[in-house]
């Protein structure tokens, strides 16, 4: 027997985060961002072959679907839309860049609507991940973003913010120990 | 924090851990996601206040042109009922002057002509006009 198709479920609820975020609720997009900002991430990184390119494409591309969702019609999925957006954006970047380049694949392995089950998933994990980095002390928030994002070693970190490099390190180590749990969900599920 | 506070049962802090790509990416993409969330609510403001300034930009271009012609109005207005009010003052100092003659050595209809005007209906007319 089928399962109840959560599909659907999937598909209303996210009109219904359109529908507010089109009316000027934050919170909404922000929901909206959660949930297909790692698709977004690998197809532009994929189609722009560097990360902070990537990064700032997807940004943009965020902003202008924030501008155009008005347009959007309610009858059409928001990340079909989105990722066009997003491709056309990336496609014109390079061509500013005149970057040879052969077609930009599709992106397949982003398309939201492949797995709205998964991306769902992915959101909701991310969600509780960023409450959990919500939940670190300011300092150990700077310092495990120094170490893990920026690449700083500890002995850095421990001169910018006038610390020994043991105390960074530990700090490091209770940032990381907080960030377990999300983390543990989420290497289970192996979402990323 | 303090060196002091450090509770070395954790473990060995004397190097650096090895990094996490999986949750440097994590972060990374937290990261992201508050750098948009803040662009988005910029970009809103910036849009409420763009509508401020298009309004001004819009009116603003019409509103020199409507202050000119309203105080060109306000001028004529004004400059009409000074100059009715000045030709008031010249009717009445001319009336005053016929009742003076009147009575200094008219005939009894010269008076009545020079209190009530003259037994005309073109009097009357001329006033209408006036008016």
């Amino acid at each position: 027997m089928r399962e109840p198709t959560r599909e659907p479920a999937t598909d209303a609820e996210e009109t219904a985060l359109v529908d507010r975020a089109t009316r000027g609720d934050p919170a909404a997009f922000d929901a909206l961002v959660r949930r297909h900002l790692p698709g977004a991430l690998v197809a532009a990184e994929r189609l722009l072959g560097d990360r902070a390119d990537a990064e700032d494409l997807v940004q943009d591309a965020f902003l202008r679907a924030l501008d155009r969702l008005p347009l959007l019609d309610p009858n059409r999925p928001f990340g079909p839309w989105f990722f066009t957006l997003l491709r056309n954006l990336g496609i014109n970047q390079l061509r500013a860049k005149r970057v040879r380049h052969t077609e930009p694949e599709l992106l397949d392995a982003a398309s939201p609507d492949a797995l709205p089950d998964e991306e769902m998933e992915r959101a909701e994990v991310r969600e509780r991940f960023d409450a959990a980095l919500a939940a670190l002390t300011p300092r150990q928030r700077e310092i495990v973003m120094l170490f893990e994002v920026e690449g700083w070693k500890g002995a850095e970190i421990a001169e910018h913010l006038g610390l020994t490099p043991e105390n960074v390190r530990w700090h490091l180590h209770q940032a990381k120990k907080s960030l377990r749990v999300s983390l543990s969900t989420l290497r289970d599920e192996g979402t990323l | 924090m303090n060196g002091e506070q450090i509770n070395h049962s954790d473990g060995d802090f004397s190097q650096d851990p090895e990094r996490d790509p999986f949750l440097g990416a994590l972060l990374r993409e937290a990261r992201l996601r508050e750098r948009i969330a803040v662009a988005s609510r910029r970009h809103r403001m910036r849009l409420t206040e763009t509508s401020w300034y298009g309004w001004v930009a819009r009116y603003g271009r019409a509103a020199v042109p409507i202050g000119i012609a309203a105080a060109l109005i306000a001028a004529v207005i004004l400059n009409r009922s000074v100059r009715t009010e000045a030709e008031f003052a010249a009717q009445a100092a001319a009336a005053t002057l016929d009742l003076r003659g009147a009575v200094a050595g008219g005939s009894r209809s010269a008076v009545t002509d020079a209190v009530v005007g003259p037994d005309s209906t073109e009097f009357l007319i001329a006033m209408a006009v006036d008016r």
